[in-house]
């Protein structure tokens, strides 16, 4: 205690005494944010979303470290969102890269934003969106690879809009849409599995009429083939509809064996 | 497990020895052809795009071209390996064997080229930037099944294809 006597001693104890209390009371603090969050989590999972705004000003008004506030301004976004207030939603999500930058929560908004540019055919503004997902984490992170898979990916809807209407519906399964409980998760995989199945009856329909037709109406043509004769257009349909559609079921088991519970929550 | 059921009632239905039988025209240029194929439909595909943004890097980050911390033999490599082999055999019998070859004793070759070509692109379901090589792909595997009267090129070429775009994927 001799050597605390010089006043720069006392001053520098008395920095490393405050520096541990701020460090203590921000884990705390961390810690009872942590706990906030998952209870609004929790709340959303219930399909409560008045509540879970409530919880979440609590914990923002607590000033979290920035990773969960982050985390939070998304989660109410996503309450508003469900509410029905679409503008409120995107303001949060443009306002989170900018409070902050540099956490997955940022990058999360920035893709949930460029997904929403995309759908809108702003394809730029899409474009910025997804480039500047990419420099606020680590390349190999998962959203990462989202906002890189995304550019790669953006100049592929130009065509029918009926095309584009059916592939945002498959890429809303893809590449995440809100799955509260496992049973949305299996029904959304349903869903996705029938649309698939559909478009591959049509593809068939189209293939084998002319077959069906040709084989009503002429011989087949005598050919050097790897077959030992021709299948019937019946026979073809049948394998390739029992193929398809135990392929669309095991998706389907496999989605309900694979669920672990994540709440995603944008588009 | 469906592809397999489907493959089996394939081969108990039609003599395999037929099916994949050794390339008419000699192994050495069946395999010319399909490595011509594979390096066509690679620079032609995205897969010269996406070479081109890994070297330059998205965002100024390059990025690795075969998967980090790769090392023979990885096990779960070796699985892809395995499994795409498997999916080319499969979709190979199914498309270019069964629904080619029945097609063409009806109407002309290219025209069930063509029209299973179409069905393999659409069948995959995929956004029409996607489907186009997945139609031309499945062209050339009509073309080269013709060619060679086997199935043993096209699922050489079908399981390449697949496991180039596997390891750029993973290398992501």
């Amino acid at each position: 205690m001799e050597r605390l006597d010089t006043p720069w001693r006392r001053f520098a104890s008395g920095r490393v005494i405050a520096l541990v209390a701020w460090a203590l009371l921000l884990s705390t603090a961390s810690a009872a944010g942590a706990g906030e969050l998952e209870e609004a989590h929790r709340l959303v999972s219930n399909g409560d979303c008045e509540g879970a705004p409530q919880r979440i000003e609590a914990l923002l008004a607590g000033h979290p470290d920035p990773s969960q506030a982050a985390d939070a301004e998304l989660l109410r976004g996503f309450c508003w969102r469900v509410r029905g207030d679409e503008d409120a939603y995107l303001e949060s999500l443009r306002r989170i890269p900018d409070r902050y930058p540099g956490t997955e929560g940022s990058a999360r908004a920035l893709v949930s934003l460029g997904l929403h540019y995309a759908r809108n055919k702003e394809r730029d503004e899409a474009r910025r969106c997804f480039e500047r997902a990419l420099t606020e984490v680590d390349p190999n992170s998962k959203w990462a690879q989202v906002a890189r898979s995304e550019l790669e990916h953006l100049d592929w809807y130009l065509f029918s809009p009926l095309y584009d209407r059916l592939m945002n519906r498959i890429d809303r399964w893809v590449l995440a849409p809100y799955f509260p409980d496992s049973l949305s998760w299996v029904r959304t995989a349903l869903d996705l599995a029938l649309t698939r199945l559909v478009v591959k009856l049509v593809a068939l329909a189209f293939c084998l009429a002319p077959l069906w037709i040709s084989q009503r109406s002429v011989p087949p043509r005598p050919r050097e083939s790897m077959l030992r004769g021709p299948w019937s257009a019946g026979l073809l349909t049948g394998v390739l509809v029992a193929l398809w559609s135990l392929d669309a079921a095991r998706e389907v088991v496999w989605a309900a064996l694979s669920y672990k519970g994540d709440v995603i929550f944008f588009e | 497990m469906p592809s397999l059921i489907a493959v089996a009632f394939i081969l108990y239905r039609e003599s395999p020895r037929r099916l994949f039988a050794p390339p008419r025209g000699g192994i050495v240029r069946s395999l010319g052809c399909v490595g011509v194929a594979l390096l066509s439909f690679f620079v032609l595909s995205s897969g010269l795009r996406v070479l081109w943004v890994r070297l330059h890097g998205a965002a100024g980050r390059p990025l690795p071209i075969v998967p980090e911390g790769l090392w023979w033999p990885d096990v779960a490599l070796l699985a892809a390996l395995g499994h795409y082999l498997i999916v080319a055999v499969v979709e190979e019998a199914v498309h270019r064997g069964v629904l080619q070859e029945t097609i063409r004793h009806y109407l002309p070759s290219w025209m069930a080229v063509l029209s299973v070509s179409l069905l393999f692109g659409v069948i995959h379901v995929r956004p029409l930037g996607a489907t186009l090589p997945l139609v031309a792909f499945g062209a050339v595997a009509g073309v080269l099944v013709l060619r060679f009267r086997s199935l043993l090129p096209a699922v050489v070429l079908h399981w390449a294809v697949n496991f180039l775009a596997h390891l750029l994927r993973v290398s992501q």
